[in-house]
């Protein structure tokens, strides 16, 4: 169901990535990715374009099964099979940001397509059983760039028998606009994003070929050195914003029943490498009001991998942590084989920038650049991947996160796991009290108390004395899960 | 009465670790951290002391082995005190995510509802040290033990009278005072509902482990024993098709069982004097019970004083009488190869009772009609007929319910028992007048004189009274007896084909042997016996013919 939302997402051409929560989205997906919980079959099923059903059954706590309905009035054309839809569609992954220009064009493709439907709606509805729990969502496009998104749920287990959540989103190319309330301790949050450089790039790097052109045309003259003078400043200037994004984005908080505040604010900057196309993502977070700052950096290292770090730092406790996460795509049978095919039939060949201009460096140095980049963008997401293994590992809370997803037949699996206190580390008993951030000293604690009882006076050391009795905490699984799915 | 406090002994260190283990588990019990805290609370220093309290007894009310109530009066003014840590979250926003998702929505990971906090939802955690000391407490306690029930301690006043909070956060006097009045109406509660609760409740776990498994493990031993003694007995009947039981061999078995069985009884009385709730004990009985019923295993523990369900149609519950004397569970019938009139007679002396109540019970207290009753007087060279009282005991008799349907209609059935008790003996003396108005067989002995008797105890059917199985109470089948019974006096088929029975158990299935056959009959009458006797676990057949002259 989170696919087909997205696939009504991108056909109605709303990006979501341009909101501010996915700002942090590049490390996110590597770091902080949900696991599995428990044992999990569903079956979906689009049985029109407008409509798809879902069936769920979990072991969640007890067992439940869940049943949904999904309801679009504009057909979804782009929704695939299990059978068939590509690993990197179905599953959240490192995304490739896109340089606004780009972004520009496809607006402009998709608002071609999707005029006849002005205002595209959703209706999705989750029914949880035993316990009867209603999850709604409703999505409702107003114009091109205003989206009003209502999800709630339903349950008597719940303060007020439920909780509503409104989002009422602007989503332009430059910039995107959040307003959110969620009736739950009345929390009202607003959210901003702004993209800096130029969209219409392309555009004027096209008008000034265009007036070479006719410069070449027209007699020799002088002026013609001044204008090329101008416009290898111009190119190296336009350089800069080639195949980047810099965003820049904030978000305010305030929970009125609670009283409790909540502040950040984000910068993102994305570019490709110039000869091999792969991206990389620079984020930095800033949360004033705890003190917290979040650098992170990723980076898509090949076709098959793209790692990421994260190191978080708070300037009042001084509390810092370093999380590592990479996901790694396994193809089954021979890559460059498939590399190979996919650029032969890429659309890009054809449009290849014919070097006329030979005299011209700068153009030849720029269609070479936007070649790599969008072939190693092309070929990622079309060649049919059948496993993905995320890991991640945060120094700090000691634990390795494991997310094996693939496809199994026409199923799409996903199996989870955490362990906890991965690391074995040997510390001290009074250490670990005296410092800041112990996660680990409940479970060196326990594990003290309980060599106590079978061995008094060696525990009366460890605790009375702190000598350098230390022990060791041991890995345990925090959490599994396996879900199994198949949609058709 | 004095005590004698030896305060020093606290300071050991394997008591304070002790504590603190103890300490450490109830803080940071509950599966649910609430959101405020970051970390576990960690008991961090822990000191009882260099001075003792004061202990004064006031009153004792009542003192037994098995209970005490006691009135005392505690005084301290000590040097005790106790630092924790622990860390607070300081972020509101993370406060405010982990309590919707941890209490609202139950961790379920499906429910996404909330907005995407994770750039503001950080950790923020102040570490902060408590330190409690200056402890004054003076108290009048009241406390009451039982050994059924625990241990009951109640304070009579309010016994905190001072407590010192330090914390780290003793700079800011808001926060100080805020603290100080929350952990003084906090151990105000500790002592008032959760200490005598966490008492209560840890004596109770103390003296249901200290009682129930000395009863389980008897329990244990004796139903041992009747298992072995039930394989013994079994393997000794099958192996000897032709019973020639032997006498001895029986005898110890018997013996065997009652030692078994002589364990002392419990009764829920001796477990929970007062209350009706079922003790481990008495659920390991149940499920004993419940568990003989789910196995094919032949033989089935017998459970004194309890009447499998199958049992119960031949017997109300509540007349329990009977089922004291007849072990109906087995339907071990006291007819031993030790034939004992007298213990017969005070047997069938019950069986008469039992009848008796059964039938006033259905025809209601108030009829006057007496039960019509058969009555074989032995011994005699003509047999009579006649009503008894219904108290009257007879001796050497045998009394039959004679209640047929049609003299019952109107009665509930259910209370009715039909029993067709055969003594089977050969040669057969069947008497003369018996037979005549019943469909019941009756065949009684002769003589006094000892044998061994196969008891067949089968219950005909009634109306809809339904038949009760056998396989609950007794072996099934083991043998199959199907005898054709010939007495040329009365013309009489005594075993026709629905007389097809299962038989009690191979320990008592015996032929009669030679040497035990009764004398021949005073009367001309002519019986043969022709008995085919399949055996369900030696696929062998025993063929008998006997012939009375």
């Amino acid at each position: 169901m989170e696919y087909v939302t997205r696939c009504f997402d991108s056909s109605v051409a709303w990006d979501e990535d341009n909101l501010y929560p996915s700002i942090t989205s590049s490390s996110d997906v590597l770091i902080d990715f949900k696991l599995p919980q428990g044992l999990k079959f569903s079956i979906s099923s689009l049985s029109s374009p407008n409509f798809a059903n879902s069936l769920g059954l979990s072991n969640f706590n007890y067992i439940n099964g869940s049943l949904s309905y999904l309801y679009s009035s504009i057909d979804l054309h782009n929704v695939a099979s299990s059978k068939g839809v590509l690993l990197q569609d179905a599953i959240q992954n490192y995304k490739f940001i896109q340089p606004l220009h780009q972004l520009n064009k496809q607006l402009a493709d998709h608002t071609a397509s999707v005029a006849s439907n002005r205002n595209p709606m959703l209706l999705y509805g989750k029914l949880y059983f035993p316990g009867n729990i209603l999850e709604t969502l409703f999505i409702k496009k107003f114009s091109s760039n205003t989206k009003l998104l209502v999800k709630c749920l339903s349950s008597k287990n719940l303060k007020n028998n439920g909780i509503m959540t409104l989002y009422l989103q602007q989503n332009a190319l430059k910039y995107s606009r959040e307003l959110i309330y969620s009736t739950n301790e009345s929390l009202i949050g607003l959210r901003f994003l702004y993209n800096f450089g130029s969209t219409y790039f392309k555009d004027a790097n096209q008008k000034r070929i265009q007036k070479r052109i006719q410069n070449q045309n027209t007699a020799f003259n002088n002026s013609e050195l001044l204008i090329n003078e101008f416009n290898h400043l111009n190119d190296s200037h336009n350089k800069f914003y080639n195949h980047s994004k810099f965003s820049m984005g904030a978000e305010l908080w305030y929970g009125i029943l609670n009283m409790s505040p909540g502040l950040s604010s984000s910068l993102r900057y994305t570019t490709y490498s110039t000869y091999t196309g792969k991206p990389l993502t620079m984020t930095l977070t800033c949360n004033p009001i705890i003190g917290h700052l979040t650098s992170s950096y990723t980076v898509k290292t090949s076709l098959n991998s793209t790692f990421s770090s994260k190191f978080d730092f708070n300037v009042y406790s001084y509390e810092s942590n370093l999380s590592l996460g990479c996901e790694l795509w396994k193809y089954d049978g021979n890559i460059s084989n498939e590399v190979d095919k996919i650029l032969l039939n890429s659309p890009d060949k054809n449009s290849q920038p014919t070097y006329t201009n030979t005299f011209d460096s700068n153009n030849e140095y720029k269609s070479f650049t936007e070649r790599n980049i969008s072939n190693f963008k092309n070929v990622f997401s079309n060649l049919k991947f059948s496993q993905l293994l995320k890991l991640s590992t945060s120094l700090n809370d000691r634990n390795l996160n494991l997310l094996y997803e693939g496809k199994f037949k026409d199923f799409l699996f996903e199996f989870g796991i955490s362990i906890k206190n991965f690391i074995p580390c040997k510390s001290n008993y009074s250490n670990s009290l005296t410092s800041p951030v112990n996660n680990n000293v409940l479970t060196q604690a326990n594990i003290l108390l309980k060599s106590n009882t079978s061995d008094t006076t060696n525990t009366t050391n460890t605790i009375n004395t702190n000598t350098n009795n230390s022990a060791f905490t041991l890995p345990e699984i925090a959490q599994i899960g396996f879900h199994f799915q198949y949609s058709s | 009465m004095s005590f004698n406090i030896t305060w020093d002994s606290f300071e050991k260190d394997s008591l304070k670790s002790w504590c603190k283990q103890i300490l450490h588990d109830s803080l940071n019990n509950s599966n649910k951290r609430p959101s405020i805290l970051a970390s576990n609370i960690i008991i961090q220093d822990l000191n009882f002391g260099k001075i003792s309290p004061n202990f004064e007894i006031l009153e004792i009310g009542d003192l037994a082995s098995d209970r005490f109530r006691g009135i005392f009066k505690i005084k301290y003014n000590g040097d005790a005190h106790i630092t924790l840590f622990t860390n607070i979250q300081a972020n509101p926003i993370n406060i405010y995510w982990k309590n919707t998702v941890n209490n609202l929505l139950n961790n379920n990971p499906e429910f996404n509802i909330l907005p995407e906090l994770g750039s503001i939802s950080q950790n923020l955690s102040i570490p902060v040290n408590l330190k409690l000391s200056k402890i004054k407490i003076s108290a009048i306690i009241v406390i009451v033990f039982s050994k059924s029930k625990g241990l009951t301690l109640v304070f009579k006043n309010d016994p905190l009278e001072n407590i010192e909070v330090s914390s780290t956060f003793d700079t800011v006097p808001a926060i100080r005072n805020f603290l100080q009045k929350q952990i003084e109406k906090k151990i105000r509660d500790l002592f008032r509902e959760i200490l005598p609760g966490v008492l209560y409740q840890y004596s109770q776990k103390y003296v249901a482990n200290q009682l129930h498994p000395q009863l389980l493990n008897q329990k244990r031993q004796s139903k041992f024993n009747n298992y072995n003694n039930n394989i013994a007995a079994t393997t000794t009947a099958t192996t000897n098709t032709i019973t020639i039981t032997n006498n001895n061999n029986n005898n110890e078995n018997e013996n065997d069982n009652e030692n078994g069985s002589e364990v002392k009884k419990i009764t829920i009385a001796d477990i929970n004097p007062d209350g009706p709730d079922l003790s481990p004990a008495n659920m390991l009985r149940l499920s004993t019970l419940s568990s003989s019923r789910q196995t094919l295993s032949l033989d089935v523990f017998k459970i004194d004083d309890f009447v499998q369900r199958s049992s119960i149609e031949f017997f109300n519950l509540y007349d329990n009488q009977l089922t004291q004397y007849l072990n109906i569970n087995s339907l071990n019938l006291p007819f031993s190869q030790d034939y004992d009139s007298n213990k017969i007679s005070k047997y069938l002396n019950n069986i008469s009772n039992f009848q008796i109540n059964n039938y006033k019970k259905s025809n209601g207290n108030n009829s006057n009609q007496k039960p019509r009753r058969r009555v074989i007087h032995i011994n005699k060279k003509k047999n009579k007929t006649k009503n008894k009282d219904k108290n009257k005991p007879i001796e050497n008799d045998i009394l039959i319910s004679n209640q047929n349907n049609q003299n019952n209609q109107n009665t509930n059935n259910n209370n009715i028992i039909n029993n067709n008790l055969n003594i089977h003996q050969e040669p057969k003396i069947q008497p003369n007048n018996t037979s005549n108005n019943t469909s019941n067989n009756t065949s009684i002995p002769e003589s006094k004189a000892p044998s061994p008797l196969a008891v067949f105890i089968q219950n005909s059917k009634q109306d809809d009274h339904p038949i009760p199985t056998y396989e609950e109470s007794t072996l099934i089948g083991s043998e199959i007896s199907s005898a054709y019974n010939y007495d040329t006096k009365s013309e009489r088929d005594y075993y026709d084909e629905k007389a097809l029975i299962k038989s009690p158990p191979p320990l008592y299935h015996s032929q009669p042997s030679r040497r035990n056959q009764s004398p021949p009959s005073r009367n001309n009458h002519r019986s043969f016996e022709i008995r085919i006797r399949p055996s369900l676990y030696t696929y062998s057949s025993v063929l008998s013919l006997s012939l009375g002259v």
